[in-house]
């Protein structure tokens, strides 16, 4: 055995797969960018847009959730000194037929108008989602046509592919938390019970229909494009 | 005289490692009150929530899975706090052991200078000092109590079920400071005070 270091030889083009003694199929280098970093322009600038975006619509959606709890709160306790402790008592037919009618405090209307504000915000937030992820739609298609595949990443790891994947995936659990939201909103005052009372806030509160994965693709975004 | 020192010298170590320790023990378990509120508010909203039906809601059609998701949630909440609870319990564990050490080499030391020792030596006390024999059998108490409190709050921890509002209540119950522990410091730890300003 000869005692020389063999180096590992790349072919030439001409003969990659002719000889016998060809090991590596040649290795084709797609042109790419360099990270984008600095004043941005062209779809890293929208991206990053679109990342910034997310985040702070995000923020406000979670301001206004905890806006709506505290007065969920308010009508729940509401409920429960006015309707349920007057009820409680009657022990005849007559009086909990008149627990469906009984006259409703003034106060909880005023607490219901102001659920319906804090709602009609986190529906203009769905809104505005859903125009940025219409964006990186639109930034996906356009890099496809750039570089097919679009699989170059656009800052460290990511192609626009996961931005747009991720901005969607986050979009179908906020779409679906409205909806529950929307009918939290439209029921929570006729409530009849303090089991289903509870389940209404406790609703509110943990938004079951938004996974803990959402905060990781939002981090994630944020992190990718450099805001941290 | 170096047997009766020697003793001295470890008690003085062993009560210095007690009111530390115990001192510091106190804090932690006053700062666990806000979760352990958490703790019981999330437990009864668990509760409440498994026991709605669901098909009695407006929400059953368009959220089929919607109780699944959030006991779900709640649930996740819960084991979170119950890690953190069991992360401060195991490094309340090193701390306890490091007391039951020294509470052991307490006796080691006597076992060693029983011979030396007269029932005298050990009984004898002064208006400023217990006798020798009496702190050997507090330092015991300490590490016992100690003990059984970590054992208490671990058993606690691991029985935590939700749904079973029993097991709520007697975690919550069982995670303030022990009453025989924080009586032991309150009663007898000034007791040695002079004994522990003294220079061996």
């Amino acid at each position: 055995m000869s005692s020389q270091a063999r180096s590992p030889s790349i072919p030439s083009e001409n003969t990659a797969g002719n000889s016998p003694n060809s090991l590596f199929s040649p290795i084709q280098v797609c042109p790419t960018r360099s990270p984008q970093a600095g004043n941005l322009t062209g779809s890293a600038r929208k991206v990053k847009d679109s990342a910034a975006d997310w985040h702070n619509h995000v923020q406000s959606w979670n301001a206004l959730s905890s806006k709506g709890m505290s007065i969920i709160n308010k009508i729940a306790n509401l409920k429960l000194e006015t309707i349920f402790n007057s009820t409680s008592s009657a022990d005849d037919e007559e009086d909990s037929v008149t627990r469906n009618t009984f006259s409703m405090p003034e106060e909880l209307e005023t607490w219901c108008k102001a659920l319906d504000t804090v709602l009609e915000g986190m529906n203009k937030i769905v809104k505005k989602l859903e125009i940025v992820t219409a964006a990186l739609k639109g930034v996906r298609d356009l890099e496809w046509h750039r570089c097919v595949g679009g699989a170059e990443p656009l800052f460290q790891t990511w192609p626009i592919e996961e931005f747009y994947n991720a901005s969607e995936e986050l979009l179908a659990m906020f779409n679906r938390e409205l909806e529950l939201k929307t009918t939290i909103v439209q029921n929570v005052a006729h409530v009849q019970n303090r089991e289903t009372l509870m389940f209404y806030t406790s609703a509110w509160l943990h938004q079951p229909y938004i996974d803990k994965n959402a905060d990781i693709l939002i981090q994630s975004m944020v992190v990718e494009t450099g805001f941290r | 005289m170096q047997a009766e020192l020697a003793i001295c010298r470890q008690l003085q170590k062993t009560f210095k490692t007690i009111q530390e320790q115990s001192e510091q023990w106190k804090l932690t378990l006053e700062t666990c009150q806000k979760d352990m509120t958490s703790l019981e508010n999330l437990a009864e909203q668990y509760q409440c929530c498994a026991k709605v039906d669901l098909l009695q809601t407006p929400l059953a059609q368009s959220f089929p899975d919607i109780k699944e998701k959030l006991l779900y949630k709640l649930h996740d909440e819960m084991a979170d706090m119950i890690n953190r609870l069991q992360d401060i319990l195991s490094a309340q564990n090193i701390l306890k052991d490091k007391v039951s050490h020294q509470a052991e080499q307490c006796m080691d030391l006597y076992s060693k200078y029983a011979g030396q020792l007269t029932m005298k030596k050990m009984t004898e006390c002064s208006p400023l000092w217990p006798s020798m024999a009496t702190m050997l059998q507090w330092v015991q108490d300490f590490s016992r109590l100690y003990r059984e409190d970590i054992l208490c709050k671990q058993h606690t921890l691991e029985v935590f079920s939700p749904d079973k509002p029993e097991a709520v209540s007697s975690l919550v119950e069982h995670w303030k400071m022990n009453k025989m522990l924080q009586q032991q410091m309150e009663e007898l730890l000034p007791l040695v005070a002079f004994f522990q300003q003294e220079q061996f």
